[in-house]
C-alpha cells in the first residue's frame, strides 16, 4: 500500500508538467542512481521521468495490476523473459531500428519473440557465478564433485562449504542442461522429462550430502551470510557482483560455476530490458519514450551502467572496450554470461516457471516422487501456457 | 441324622447383628451417594452445557475468522490476480498458507480459476489431490456468476475423504475418522479495475476443504488444551448426524450429554454439537468420594461382623457346650464334670442333663445286670442243646449202624431159616439113616438079615444119603450166597459184577422176606451187564426197596409183584424199581428220604431206610434217586447212576 502511495504520490506532483513519464524497475543498484539520471535527463529535455522501484519479485505482478487496471507505467526496466507475458503485459512491439545500442543475436534473442521485439536491452548478464572466499578457497573447485571433495576440509575450518537461495527456480534451472534437460524447446514445455526428474533427485540429494546445503537458505545465504564468511562459496547473480567483491575485499574470488556430470552448470541469462506496457509506445508519448529509450542507450550512459552501478551494457563499443580491459574477476563474469543460456522471451518459459516453482516446492516438501513432481510441473505449465494463449490483455 | 440342612445359630447371630447394625448404614449412604451423584450430575451437566456454548461460540467464531479471512483473502489482488495469472502465485500461496495457518480445520485451501483449475494450493501436498469428485460442485459455482458469493456446501464422500486424508498426514497409515462428511467453502474472486469500471469479472474461487473430523478433532484439541480434557464432542448434527456414530456409540451411551445450536453463517441447514463428558470423569470426584464412603462401610461391616462374631460366639458358647454335653452323653460318656454357665437359664439345663444322665446309668447297669443274667441263661441252654444235638448226633449214628445190623440181622434171619429146612432134613435123614443103621446092625446081630433086608437097607441108606448130600449142599449153597451178600453189605470193596445176576442173587437171599408174602420178583436188563461198582450199595438200595414194598406196601393177602429193570443210557445206568403197593400219598411222598421219616414208627420203623439209600445212591455212587408214586399205584424209584462210581474217601455211609 505505501508503495502504491507513494506513486500516486508521485503522479500528483509532476501532474501539471507538460511531458511525464513513468518508468519501473528493480535494480536495486540503480534505485537512487536512476532517480538521479532522470532528473538529469529532465533538466535535458523537459520530460520528467517519474522513477518507481519495486522489488524483485513484485515488478512484474504490479505491471500486470497496473496493466488491468489500466494506470500503467509508460516503460519498465525489466528482466527480458517478462516478455513471454507480453500479451497480458500488453508490451508494444519495438521497431528494430528503436534498438540501437547492440546488435548482437544474444541480446536481441532475449527480446524476441515470434520474430518481434517487445523489449529495448539496456544491460546484459543477470547470470549466476560462483563466489568464493579466498579466506577459506584457495582454489576454485571446477566441478561439483571437487567442490564435495572440499566438503570435509572447509567444515573443519568452521565454514559451511556453499549456501544459496536454494528454493529459487532460476537457481534450480541452472542444475537442469547437467543433466541433459532445459525447461523449454521451441516454446514447448519440456518439464515432465526424465532430466528433469534427475534433476530434482540430485538437488535435494545435495542436502544430505557432504555439501549439506542448507534447503531453508533463502537470499541471505547468497548475499548477506556468504559476505559475512558464513559460507566459502555461493551462487549468486552478476547482480550482486560488486556488493560482495565490496565485502570480502581481498578475499572475494570468483569462479565459473562448476561442471556437474562432465558438463558445466548453465545459468540462464537475460538482458535488462526496457519495455513499454500497455502499448505505451504506440501512445502519445511514443516520441517522449523513444528519446528516452535512445538515450538509456546512449554510449554515455551505457558507460555509467557499468561504472556506476555495475550493470554490464550491451553497447557494442562499451562492452568491447570493457573485454579489452578486463581483470581475472571480469573475465569469468563475461566469460560465465558467454555460457550461460538466455531466457527464452516466450509464454512458455514464462509458464514453465510457474510450473517448475509448484512441482518443485511439491517435491521438495517430500510428499510426492520426482514423476509426481514433474508431471506436476508439466500440467501446470501447459495449463498456464493455455491460459496465457486464451487471455490477452482484459480489455 | 444329617445336619447339613440346618442353620448355623451362631451365624444366623452374627449376620442378624451385622444386618441390623448396617442396613441403615448402608441405606444411608446409598441415599448419601445417590444424592451427591444427583448433584454432581446436575453440576456436570451445568458445567457442560456452559463448555458447550463456549465451544460453539468458539467453532462459530472460528467460522466467522476464517469467513472473515476468506473474504479479506479473496479481495487480496494477488490472490485475484493468481488466477487469472500464475504470475501471483507465490505471493497467493503465501497468503493461502497464512490462512491455512489460522485455521487448522481447514485441510485443504485451493485458489481455482474460473475452469476450476487449482491454480495454488495449500499445503503443498494437496496439489496431489484429485478434485474431480467436487469439480461439478465448482462448474456449478461458476455457472452463476452473479450468485457467487460466500457458500458452504457439505459433501459426503468417503473415497475424497480417503485421498484429503492420506495427504494430509501422509505418516499415519489409517486415520480413525469420525465422519465421511466435508464441508466445501467458496468464496469468489472477483477481479476489478481501479480505474476501469467495465472490468468486474469472476475469475476465481477460494475453496476450502473442512472435514467434519478436522472440527471434531480441533474442538476436542481446544477442550484439552482448556483444561476440558474429560469433555468431548460427541456429534455434529446438520439435520442429521454428520459423525459416524455407529462407532462411537458405546462411548455416547456412557456420556453425559447436551446440544447446544451452533450458528453458522452461509449455511442453511440448522447445524447443532453435542458435547459429552464421561460418566465417570464428570462424576470421579463423587466415585472418589463413594470409594472412601465405601471403604468406611467396609470397615464397619468389618467392626460389625467382628462384634457380632463375639458377641454371637459369646452367647452360643454356652449352648455349644451344653450341645457338647448332650454329644458326650450321646456318645454313652457320662463322666460328668462341674460345668459352669453364665446364663442360669442355661445352667438350669445343664442341671436337669447331669440328673438325666444319673439316671440313665442306673437304667444302663440295671440293664447290663439284666443282660448279663440273661446271656448266662442263653449260654446253659446253649450248652444243653449242644449236648442234647451231641446226643442225637450219636443216637443217629448208632440207629443208622443198628439199621444197618437190622437189615444184616433180618438176612441173617432169612438165611438162618432157609438152610433150618435143608440141615433139618439132612438131620431128619441123618436120624433115619441111623435107625436104619440100628436095624441093620440089630437085624445083623440078630442075623435076621435078609438080602431083601439088606437090599432095602442100601435103599434106604442111599436114600437118605442122597437127601443130605443134597439138602447139605442146598445149605452151602446158601450160606455161599449169603456170605457173598453179607460180605458185599459190610464190604466198600469195589469190584466187577454182573449186575443181573446180582440183583437175583439178593432178590434169592431175601425170600425169607417174603414168605409171608406172596411176591414175585421181575429183573429185566442186560444179562450181560458188567458194572466195576459198589455190589455192596447196590445190595443196601434194592434191600431196602424190596424191604420197604413188602413191609410197608405188600399186604399179605393178595399177590404182589416187583419190577426191576435197567438200562446202560449215555454212560449212565438207569435202574427202575417199581412195585405194586398201596403206594404214597403226595405229602408223605415229598419226606420220602428224609431222616427218621417213618409212617410205621410205632411198628419198630426207624425211618432211616430210604434216608440211607438216598446217601448211598447221591454220596456213594455219584448218582440221583427220585421217586413217584400215588396212593394205590404203587411206587416207582428211579436211578441214575454212573457206571463208574467216584472215588471215595470216606467208605462209611451214614
Amino acid at each position: 500500500m505505501k508503495l502504491w502511495g507513494l506513486l500516486f504520490a508521485c503522479l500528483m506532483t509532476f501532474s501539471t508538467s507538460a511531458t511525464q513519464l513513468t518508468i519501473w524497475h528493480q535494480k536495486e543498484a540503480a534505485r537512487d542512481w536512476l532517480v538521479e539520471l532522470c532528473k538529469v535527463y529532465e533538466q535535458k529535455t523537459g520530460v520528467k521521468i517519474n522513477v518507481g522501484y519495486l522489488p524483485t519479485g513484485e515488478l512484474k505482478t504490479s505491471l500486470v495490476r497496473s496493466v488491468i487496471d489500466g494506470d500503467a507505467p509508460d516503460m519498465a526496466w525489466v528482466p527480458s523473459d517478462f516478455i513471454g507475458d507480453y500479451q497480458k503485459l500488453e508490451f508494444s512491439v519495438i521497431p528494430p531500428e528503436l534498438i540501437t545500442a547492440t546488435s548482437a543475436t544474444n541480446h536481441l534473442q532475449t527480446v524476441t519473440y515470434d520474430n518481434q521485439h517487445y523489449g529495448i536491452p539496456l544491460t546484459g548478464g543477470n547470470h549466476l557465478l560462483l563466489y568464493y572466499n579466498k579466506k577459506y578457497v584457495e582454489k576454485p573447485a571446477t566441478s561439483w564433485e571437487e567442490l564435495v571433495n572440499q566438503a570435509d576440509q572447509l567444515k573443519a575450518k568452521g565454514v559451511k562449504p556453499i549456501g544459496w537461495k536454494y528454493s529459487e527456480s532460476y537457481w534450480f534451472v541452472a542444475f537442469i542442461p547437467p543433466f541433459g534437460g532445459f525447461p523449454v524447446e521451441n516454446n514447448l514445455l519440456t518439464l515432465n522429462t526424465p532430466s528433469m526428474q534427475e534433476t530434482l533427485t540430485f538437488y535435494r540429494d545435495m542436502t544430505t550430502s557432504p555439501l549439506q546445503v542448507d534447503a531453508s537458505c533463502d537470499y541471505d545465504c547468497s548475499f548477506a551470510r556468504f559476505n559475512n564468511g558464513e559460507f566459502a562459496y555461493t551462487i549468486n547473480g552478476d547482480w550482486a557482483y560488486t556488493d560482495i567483491a565490496k565485502a570480502l575485499g581481498e578475499d572475494f574470488g570468483v569462479a565459473l560455476l562448476p561442471s556437474l556430470n562432465g558438463k558445466p552448470i548453465q545459468s540462464m541469462y537475460a538482458t535488462m530490458s526496457l519495455v513499454f506496457p500497455n502499448q505505451s509506445l504506440s501512445g502519445e508519448k511514443r516520441k517522449a519514450l523513444i528519446d528516452f529509450a535512445n538515450y538509456m542507450q546512449s554510449f554515455e550512459i551505457q558507460q555509467r551502467l557499468f561504472s556506476e552501478i555495475s550493470s554490464f551494457p550491451v553497447h557494442e563499443q562499451v562492452v568491447a572496450a570493457l573485454e579489452n580491459s578486463a581483470d581475472p574477476a571480469l573475465k569469468v563474469f563475461l566469460t560465465q554470461m558467454q555460457k550461460s543460456k538466455g531466457a527464452p522471451p516466450t509464454p512458455a518459459m514464462s509458464a514453465a516457471w510457474i510450473g517448475i516453482r509448484k512441482g518443485f516446492d511439491l517435491y521438495m516438501s517430500g510428499h510426492a516422487s520426482p514423476e509426481e513432481a514433474t508431471a506436476l510441473m508439466q500440467r501446470v505449465g501447459e495449463h498456464e501456457l493455455k491460459k496465457s494463449q486464451k487471455q490477452s490483455a482484459i480489455k | 441324622m444329617q445336619l447339613s440342612g440346618f442353620r448355623s445359630l451362631r451365624s444366623t447371630l452374627s449376620w442378624s447383628i451385622l444386618a441390623l447394625a448396617l442396613i441403615p448404614t448402608l441405606l444411608t449412604s446409598f441415599y448419601l451417594i445417590s444424592r451427591f451423584q444427583q448433584l454432581a450430575e446436575e453440576s456436570a451437566f451445568s458445567t457442560l452445557r456452559q463448555t458447550a456454548n463456549i465451544l460453539a461460540n468458539d467453532i462459530e467464531r472460528d467460522y466467522q475468522l476464517l469467513f472473515t479471512g476468506l473474504r479479506s483473502v479473496s479481495k487480496d489482488p494477488d490472490v485475484i490476480y493468481a488466477s487469472y495469472t500464475g504470475v501471483f502465485g507465490p505471493k497467493a500461496k503465501l497468503k493461502l498458507a497464512d490462512l491455512a495457518h489460522m485455521h487448522p480445520s481447514a485441510y485443504g485451501i485451493f485458489l481455482v480459476d474460473k475452469s476450476g483449475w487449482p491454480v495454488e494450493v495449500v499445503p503443498t501436498q494437496f496439489e496431489l489431490l484429485d478434485l474431480s469428485p467436487i469439480s461439478a460442485r465448482i462448474d456449478d459455482y461458476f455457472a452463476n456468476p452473479i450468485d457467487a458469493t460466500q457458500k458452504i456446501e457439505t459433501i459426503k464422500d468417503a473415497k475424497f475423504l480417503d485421498r484429503v486424508f492420506k495427504l494430509h498426514a501422509p505418516n499415519i497409515k489409517q486415520v480413525k475418522r469420525v465422519s465421511d462428511h466435508m464441508f466445501v467453502i467458496y468464496a469468489p474472486l472477483w477481479l476489478s479495475a481501479v480505474d476501469r469500471a467495465e472490468v468486474h469479472e469472476l475469475v476465481g474461487a477460494l475453496v476450502v476443504l473442512m472435514p467434519v473430523h478436522a472440527i471434531y478433532e480441533n474442538a476436542n484439541k481446544k477442550l484439552k488444551s482448556a483444561g476440558s480434557g474429560e469433555t468431548s464432542m460427541l456429534d455434529i448434527i446438520s439435520e442429521d448426524s454428520l459423525l459416524n456414530l455407529e462407532s462411537h456409540q458405546l462411548v455416547h451411551d456412557n456420556f453425559l450429554s447436551v446440544k447446544a445450536p451452533l450458528t453458522l453463517a452461509k449455511h442453511q441447514a440448522p447445524v447443532q454439537i453435542e458435547m459429552g463428558i464421561d460418566r465417570r470423569n464428570a462424576l470421579a470426584a463423587i466415585a472418589n468420594l463413594e470409594l472412601k464412603l465405601w471403604a468406611i462401610v467396609g470397615f464397619l461391616i468389618l467392626l460389625f461382623a467382628g462384634v457380632a462374631l463375639i458377641a454371637s460366639r459369646r452367647i452360643v458358647s454356652p449352648l455349644h457346650k451344653i450341645s457338647g454335653l448332650v454329644e458326650q452323653y450321646s456318645r454313652a460318656d457320662y463322666h460328668t464334670y462341674p460345668l459352669q454357665l453364665r446364663f442360669v437359664e442355661l445352667q438350669r439345663i445343664v442341671l436337669v442333663l447331669d440328673q438325666m444322665a444319673e439316671r440313665i446309668q442306673e437304667d444302663q447297669r440295671e440293664l447290663e445286670q439284666r443282660v448279663e443274667d440273661r446271656t448266662h441263661e442263653l449260654k446253659t441252654t446253649n450248652e444243653e442243646l449242644t449236648l442234647t444235638m451231641e446226643r442225637l448226633k450219636a443216637t443217629q449214628s448208632q440207629l443208622v449202624e443198628a439199621e444197618k445190623m437190622s437189615q444184616l440181622g433180618q438176612l441173617v434171619a432169612g438165611v438162618a431159616h432157609e438152610i433150618n429146612t435143608p440141615v433139618g432134613v439132612s438131620v431128619t435123614a441123618a436120624t433115619l439113616l441111623q435107625d436104619e443103621m440100628g436095624n441093620i446092625q440089630a437085624q445083623i446081630s440078630e442075623g435076621k438079615l435078609t438080602r431083601s433086608g439088606l437090599d432095602e437097607h442100601i435103599a434106604k441108606t442111599n436114600q437118605c444119603a442122597e437127601m443130605i448130600l443134597s439138602n447139605l449142599n442146598r445149605a452151602a449153597e446158601l450160606i455161599k450166597n449169603f456170605k457173598e451178600v453179607a460180605v458185599d453189605q459190610s464190604s466198600e470193596q469195589l469190584r466187577e459184577f454182573n449186575l443181573h445176576s446180582y440183583i437175583r442173587d439178593l432178590v434169592s437171599s431175601l425170600r425169607p422176606e417174603f414168605k409171608h408174602h406172596k411176591v414175585s420178583v421181575d429183573v429185566r436188563g442186560d444179562e450181560s451187564l458188567m458194572l466195576f461198582s459198589y455190589p455192596g450199595a447196590f445190595s443196601q438200595i434194592l434191600t431196602n426197596m424190596m424191604v420197604n414194598s413188602v413191609r410197608h406196601g405188600f399186604d399179605q393177602d393178595n399177590e404182589h409183584h416187583i419190577w426191576v429193570g435197567f438200562r446202560v443210557k449215555d454212560s449212565f445206568l438207569e435202574l427202575t424199581y417199581h412195585d405194586d403197593g398201596k403206594g404214597v400219598d403226595e405229602e408223605n411222598l415229598k419226606r420220602l428220604f428224609d431222616p427218621f421219616y417213618t409212617t410205621r414208627r410205632a411198628s419198630g420203623g426207624t425211618g432211616l431206610g430210604l434216608h440211607i439209600v438216598y446217601n448211598v445212591v447221591s454220596q456213594k455212587l455219584g448218582g440221583t434217586i427220585g421217586a413217584s408214586s400215588a396212593p394205590g399205584e404203587g411206587i416207582t424209584f428211579t436211578l441214575v447212576l454212573p457206571l463208574t462210581p467216584p472215588v471215595q474217601s470216606v467208605t462209611a455211609v451214614e
